[in-house]
């Protein structure tokens, strides 16, 4: 991971804008049939996912963030994702666990935090046209973190809710 | 689609209600942000040194001190900036002096009274250094005091004992050692920094018998840079040197100027800034700073200044250090604004010619110090030669030829 959290953002960004123009771009021409890869945005990112059976799922997921305090501290995070969908329909609902390791950066300074985060989530899926879903779950997350010039460190448990768009291949 | 939109609509009121966030990254984001508040608190908590001034307010346009250091009546005059006391102090020094009141009033190079020394102002303590003259018979330590009246203004008090309450707060000081000889003398530093809060008018330490005749006050203000014409040589603090008596308040400021003279009390500065000037060099003349080619630029002892006298700026000093064989040492003249002999510095320029120097005082302003007379020429405008001639007291009418014993220093 990068020491300046800046150049991941960056890249999460145009990441999002461009699975934005996949999903558009697909949902326009793609033929209505249940998927297997998918690509799309998320809160501040990106991620891909694969599908091998109606009932299971698995994601490799980007994103970046930001708390705008006294100085601005901006985060990046790559993670990993499984689903296991309880019931298939529209719309589908599912429960999953993820890990992400993490990153921030205070602006302007050397402060920066590194750590993991892993937790459960329960959420639905709804096709919203063909080939392009609509993904929204939320659930606790244990995040880590270790500060590196202080080495002070931190655990949390935090309720997060998270969204997706993605088109279905 | 409705269900889903119900579904998303109650998922995002309840997201709002419980306080969650959107976005693992946002709540890394947010708990990074907290743990680092607290990395940046736990750092400001322990900074020492100068780190630690960074905490005070900044220090606007008010007097950062309003309480003379020392009782004024144990003084017999305060020494202005830009002293010269070869060949430690080769070049202007950037500290005023305090000399104290003699034991014996015949006796004027005799032990000096000993004085308290206080805080001139609500104060942080960033650093003691102690010194051991590991020369003298026997050694002895005096100290240090660095401290900080405001964000950007830093003092120091130095040759002075500590009082044993302010000692109990700062510790021993037996930390980052380095020894080193100047003036003949070999010396053993010790630092260590700190930060400790003190009152407006708690004792510090005191100066004076046996150890010293006289103590150091300095004061940098790092809002101000000086037009040192080669400041990478002088370097450090020493391009932010300000006057401390310009940094209290009215009544004490104008107590301390009236004392402002020779240490003996014998002359008092009339001429301003009286607090004296550390900044001299004029480009393209002989005024200024000299370094000798190959040795380093500090300790100044191989160095050379040709600057105006601190206590009577009408007069000039030739302050030499070590490198010239036989006149290591301050010697005053009365400049003249023409011709060749005791020419002004600031008016010896690269012309090809050589000017003389004769007729000294020496530091109390009595006539007839040096047997020799001083020999200067400038071949280029960053090079002066310089000569100690021992075959005439007097300058006499001139020409004169330097020899092969002249020393050349650079800047």
């Amino acid at each position: 991971m990068a020491a300046d959290a800046g150049y991941p953002q960056v890249m999460l960004r145009t990441a999002a804008l461009v699975s934005l123009l996949l999903v558009l771009g697909a949902a326009s021409f793609a033929a209505d049939r249940p998927y297997g890869v998918a690509a799309g945005v998320n809160i501040g990112g990106g991620q891909i996912d694969w599908r091998p059976s109606a009932n299971w799922m698995f994601e490799a997921r980007a994103q970046a963030g930001a708390e705008n305090g006294t100085q601005k501290t901006t985060s990046a995070l790559y993670g990993l994702r499984a689903y296991r969908f309880l019931h298939v329909g529209r719309p589908s609902f599912f429960a999953g666990m993820g890990v992400a390791k993490t990153t921030a950066k205070r602006e302007a300074t050397s402060y920066r935090a590194d750590g993991v985060a892993a937790g459960a989530f329960l959420g639905f899926e709804f096709r919203l046209i063909p080939h392009v879903y609509f993904l929204l779950d939320a659930g606790p997350y244990v995040i880590s973190l270790h500060e590196n010039r202080s080495s002070l460190s931190r655990t949390s448990l935090d309720f997060v809710g998270d969204a997706a768009l993605v088109v279905g291949f | 689609m409705r269900r889903a939109l119900f579904i998303a609509l109650m998922f995002a009121a309840a997201t709002a209600r419980a306080g969650m966030h959107v976005g693992l990254a946002n709540a890394v984001a947010k708990e990074s942000d907290s743990l680092i508040d607290q990395a940046v608190e736990e750092d400001r908590r322990a900074a020492v040194g100068d780190l630690a001034a960074q905490n005070l307010p900044s220090c606007g346009a008010s007097a950062p001190y309003s309480l003379l250091p020392t009782d004024l009546s144990s003084v017999t005059a305060i020494v202005p900036l830009g002293a010269m006391n070869p060949p430690a102090h080769t070049f202007p020094t950037d500290h005023i002096y305090f000399y104290l009141n003699p034991l014996d009033p015949l006796n004027p190079g005799g032990p000096r009274a000993t004085t308290p020394l206080f805080a001139p102002g609500d104060i942080l303590v960033t650093m003691i250094a102690t010194t051991e003259y590991l020369s003298a018979s026997p050694p002895f330590i005096d100290y240090g005091v660095y401290f900080y009246g405001c964000r950007e203004v830093k003092s120091y008090y130095s040759h002075i004992q500590l009082d044993p309450s302010f000692s109990a707060k700062v510790g021993a000081i037996d930390q980052n050692c380095t020894t080193y000889t100047t003036g003949g003398s070999t010396l053993r530093r010790c630092q260590e920094s700190m930060a400790v809060p003190i009152s407006t008018g708690e004792r510090i330490g005191s100066s004076g018998a046996p150890y010293a005749g006289a103590f150091d006050f300095g004061t940098y203000d790092y809002r101000v840079s000086r037009p040192l014409l080669v400041p990478t040589r002088r370097g450090g603090d020493t391009l932010h040197t300000v006057c401390p008596v310009d940094y209290f308040s009215t009544q004490p400021r104008q107590q301390m100027e009236s004392l402002m003279g020779r240490f003996d009390g014998g002359f008092q500065r009339t001429v301003g800034p009286v607090c004296g000037e550390i900044v001299f060099d004029v480009a393209g003349s002989a005024r200024g700073l000299w370094w000798k080619p190959g040795a380093p630029d500090n300790p100044e002892d191989p160095h050379l200044a040709l600057v105006p006298n601190n206590v009577d700026p009408t007069m000039q000093n030739i302050s030499c250090g070590t490198s010239v064989a036989g006149m290591s040492g301050a010697y005053a003249f009365i400049p003249t604004s023409a011709g060749r002999v005791n020419r002004d510095f600031a008016q010896v320029t690269p012309d090809g010619n050589v000017y003389c120097y004769d007729s000294f005082y020496d530091p109390i302003g009595q006539p007839g110090a040096g047997n020799f007379r001083i020999l200067i020429s400038l071949p280029t405008s960053t090079t002066v030669q310089f000569e100690r001639d021992a075959s005439s007291l007097t300058c006499g009418s001139g020409p004169w030829s330097l020899s092969g014993a002249a020393v050349t220093f650079q800047r």
